[in-house]
Formats: structure tokens, sequence, C-alpha cells
């Protein structure tokens, strides 16, 4: 191979790699900080982002978010008859999973890009569900059902709204989290197209921590599991024996 | 006013949670049982995760019966050689129900071995006793004597070895079907997330004869401390009592429990053994029905642990 060849191959291959054209994109996310306290009952999660540019843009921009949660290993059981009573019968595991994975948008995700740039980008559920590398079988009905179990439990979203242009080049998106949204760090992914094209992609993140006695209790039962139970074993013992002594009627 | 439930990690209505600590609690009260056959159920059909709600419910029920049992000590009315020979049984039990109920949940059965012997064990106890009970009320209807229980007549365990002496229940039996009977409950209970007092009663009378004066004390301190331990164990290998759950059961459960004692001072014993019996037959029906029909979804998922 000659020289020239190999110069024209590299060449090609950063082509790929970078989008042919790049756009700065700033994001910030309100707030930093989510604490689920004993009366904690669902929240949103504001993410302000603009285009960093002097002149108009040609042709409108689109947005996509990807927020996910902490990655985990999940186990999706399957149940089957048996002599009339139904048992957990066959099980699937998915290892580094999100706990948690919104995907919102500007548009409807299927008139802002192809599905292949979807698919690359890791925008939609499906898409986005896995690490990159991984092509997940459409057709499996333990990840379709963990897909489902986890969109009734209001853990995954794919909002076709969800994300709103306030000028031609500053933005904002809205991330509802549930009530039982889990704690950790989650990373929020910013896509911007224009024409179907990546143009420009920023991260930013957030993290969900427990405070107050939800804290306490939480770190105390995993942490110190004894001393906890034999806490939880005094109180007991002490509510009993205040009962005995309030209501003695001897 | 939701309240937070740290470890079953959810939000959940907290007069909802008193109302069931009392309701249960006026029943336990009124019946003289622990009331975790009740309890259990009760959260599981809320939407707390069946381990979560077996665990926490062992703190409860240590609650109730140490203050039923304080009230037994101080009437004198408790066999503690009775109690110490049926522990040593009760906490090996108890180590091994919650060995299984850790095994089980690793695999994904514990919910159907919880289904099945709340069928099981609810369906016989409840059957047997609202069977015996309507007899009582028809010999009553009739003016006939009530069977006399004679305690001194002797079954087939009484002809076993290692005798001892309970002098206490005027009791001369074998440890061995005393260790078997403390085993049992201590399986039972960290398995259901119950005290087993239903079973555990009617088994001391009907197996080994012991009076009726020290049986239900004895049983109160027996389920006192086989569910302390398993409160301890369950927090120890499954990380799955709710300490907040269990506080706000424990307060509704002890002002019922004093509620249901004295509103039961009125009504005839096997009225009350009827109630009972239906209460018992009727829960153990659900969770036969639960087994049976077609779930929901058939689909279930469970997360091991976070990645790093």
């Amino acid at each position: 191979m000659s020289v020239l060849a190999r110069v024209i191959a590299t060449f090609l291959l950063l082509m790929l790699c970078v989008p042919a054209r790049s756009e700065g994109l700033i994001a910030t996310v309100a707030p930093g900080q989510i604490a689920v306290s004993s009366s904690y009952s669902g929240g949103t999660v504001v993410v302000f982002g603009a285009v960093e540019k002097n002149t108009l843009p040609s042709h409108p921009y689109d947005v996509a978010v990807i927020v996910t949660g902490p990655r985990q290993t999940v186990v999706t059981r399957r149940k089957g008859r048996i002599g009339g009573v139904w048992i957990n019968q066959d099980s699937r595991t998915f290892h580094n999973v999100p706990s948690f994975l919104v995907v919102g948008a500007t548009r409807p995700l299927n008139a802002i890009a192809s599905a292949d740039v979807l698919r690359r980008q890791g925008i939609g559920i499906k898409n986005a569900l896995f690490d990159a590398g991984v092509t997940p079988d459409d057709n499996d009905p333990f990840l379709i059902n963990f897909v489902n179990v986890r969109l009734q439990e209001g853990l995954f979203n794919e909002r076709s709204g969800g994300v709103t242009f306030l000028s031609r080049t500053a933005f904002r998106a809205e991330i509802p989290l549930p009530d039982n949204v889990p704690v950790g760090d989650y990373e929020v992914n910013l896509k911007l197209l224009q024409q179907g094209e990546i143009v420009g992609e920023t991260l930013s993140s957030f993290t969900v921590v427990k405070v107050g006695v939800e804290d306490f209790v939480v770190k105390a039962a995993t942490n110190y599991s004894l001393i906890y139970g034999l806490a939880v074993m005094s109180m007991a013992l002490f509510t009993g024996w205040l009962a005995s002594i309030a209501f003695r009627r001897d | 006013m939701l309240i937070y439930l740290p470890i079953a990690d959810l939000p959940i209505n907290i007069f909802l949670l008193l109302a069931m600590g009392l309701a249960v609690g006026f029943v336990s009260g009124m019946f003289g049982v622990g009331g975790g056959f009740l309890m259990t159920p009760f959260l599981i059909f809320l939407g707390i995760a069946p381990g979560v709600a077996v665990a926490t419910v062992a703190s409860h029920i240590t609650a109730s019966s140490f203050s039923g049992a304080l009230t037994y000590w101080r009437r004198r009315a408790v066999d503690v050689e009775m109690v110490f020979v049926l522990l040593l049984g009760g906490l090996l039990g108890t180590s091994s129900g919650v060995w299984l109920f850790t095994k089980l949940r690793a695999i994904g059965q514990l919910e159907l071995l919880i289904g099945f012997s709340y069928l099981i064990m609810l369906s016989a106890v409840g059957g047997l006793m609202l069977i015996e009970s309507i007899r009582a009320i028809v010999r009553v209807r009739q003016k006939k004597p009530s069977l006399l229980r004679r305690p001194g007549a002797h079954t087939w365990v009484h002809g076993l070895p290692l005798k001892m002496r309970f002098k206490r229940s005027t009791l001369y039996v074998s440890v061995i079907p005393v260790w078997g009977i403390g085993y049992f409950i201590g399986v039972v209970g960290a398995v259901m997330g119950i005290g087993g007092g239903f079973l555990l009663v009617p088994m001391l009378i009907y197996f080994l004869r012991m009076p009726t004066a020290t049986v239900i004390g004895s049983a109160a301190v027996l389920t006192t401390a086989t569910m302390a331990l398993a409160t301890v164990m369950h927090a120890l290998t499954n990380h799955l009592v709710d300490a907040v759950l269990a506080l706000v059961l424990m307060a509704g459960g002890v002002v019922g429990a004093q509620f249901g004692a004295r509103s039961a001072q009125n009504m005839p014993a096997e009225r009350l053994r009827l109630l009972l019996g239906l209460l018992i037959l009727g829960v153990g029906f659900r969770f036969g029905y639960g087994l049976i029909s077609r779930p929901d979804n058939l689909y279930s998922i469970r997360a091991l642990g976070v990645d790093t």
C-alpha cells in the first residue's frame, strides 16, 4: 500500500468519526441534586441549553436529551402454568442496564433523524439501553417485557415533546422524576441535530440522594446491619413494654 | 399524608398504615393472636415486596407478643421450663427459616413458597377451627354439656423417650415433640412473617396436653424470642427490615390490641373461634386464588445490584 493510499484511508476514517459540522452546545441542569426525603413524591429536573453560534442557523435545530440513571444488573422472570399454579419458570439476566431512562426530543424521534443515526447515537429507549456495541434483539420477549415493566413503573419514558426551543438557539428540556426514582449519579446526554445529522453534543449530570431519616435508615440497614437489626428489635421490645405499662389493668 | 418508606422504597399514606395497624391490632387483641397472618398479606396486597413485608412484620410481632408476654408474666401464667425447651427448637427453626427464605429469594421462588404456605396453613387451621366452633355452637343450642377435655389422656406423643417434668404445667412429657413444635414454629414464622400463635397454641394443647392456664403466656414468650431473632437475622442477611414501616405498624398495633381485648370480653368463646376461623380461612383462600389466577403480567423484574 502506497503512502498516499494510507493517508487517504486515515482521512476517510477521520471523516467518519468527526461530525461534518461541529457546533458548540452548552447546557446546565437544575437542580444539580435531588433530595429524596420522607415527603418526596416525585419531581422535575430542568435542562437549559444553548447553541453557541454567532450567525443564525441555516436550518432549524432539533435537540434530543437522554437521561440515564445508575446502571444495574436485572433479572427478568416469566411465569408459566404448572399444574394449575403460576410459577416463575424462565429468566433472563441483563447486565449494565440503566435503572432510569428518559428520552425526550423536540419532535417525534423518527422525524428528527433516520433510524440508523438514532441507533448509532443511542437516541430512543431501545437504542440507549445497552452500551454501544450491543445490538438488542427486538423480538426478545424478555427484553420487550423488561422495558414494558419499567415503562409502567415510570422509570423509563420516551417523550416526543419535552424539549422546546425558547429562541432559535436556546432550548429547555423537562425530565419528570417519579416517586420511586433510584438514588445515584445520572447522566444527561444532549444531542444537537440539524437536517437529520448530529452537529453537536454535550454531557451534563445530576445526582439523586436520600436525605434525613431515609438516608440514615438505608445506610444503617446496609452498612451496619447487625446493629440495625438489634436496634429495630430493641425498639419493638420497648414498644411492647410501653404498651403493657400504659394499658395495665391490674 | 405520604410517608416514604426507606427500605420498601415507596411512599405510602401514613394514616392508611396506622389504620391497618389498629385494625390488625384489634383482631389480635380480640382473639389473642399476634396478627402476623393478617398484617403480612395486607402489606403484600398494598404493593410492598413480600420479602420486606415478612421481615418487617417480624419486628411488629415482637412488639405485640412482648406486650402480651409481660402481662402473662405478671399473672405467673408462663411455664419457663417449657419455654426454654421450646426455644432450643425455635431458635434453630428461625435460623433455618431465614436461610430457606434467602435461598428461595435468590432463585425467584420466594413468593411461591409464601403463597403455598399461607394457603395450606391457613386453610387447614381455619377449616378445623370453623368445624370445631360450629360443633360447639350446636352443642350449646341443643343444651348438651360441652365435651370435657381430659388433661390426663395420653397420645402416642407421650410414649417417646427423653422425658422431662414441667412443674408449672403439671406435665411429664418427652422433649422431642417439644423441640419439634418449637422448630416448626420457628421455620414457619421466619418464612411466612407470622408469630405462629394460632398454630402454636392448638399444637401445645392437642399434642402435649398443656393446660390452658399456661399455654397462651408461654406461647407469647416463645413468639417474642423467635420473632426478635427473626428480626435481627432478616436485617443481617437480607437487609429487608424497614424501621419506619415497623414503627408505624407497632404504634397502631399495640393500641388496637387493647380495644380488641376489651370488645372480646362480651362475646362467647365459640363465636370468637368461629369468627377467627372464617377470617383465617378467608386469607388462606385469597392466597390460593393468587396462585391459580392468571397474573396481570407474566413477567416480573428484580434488580440484583448496582453496576459500577
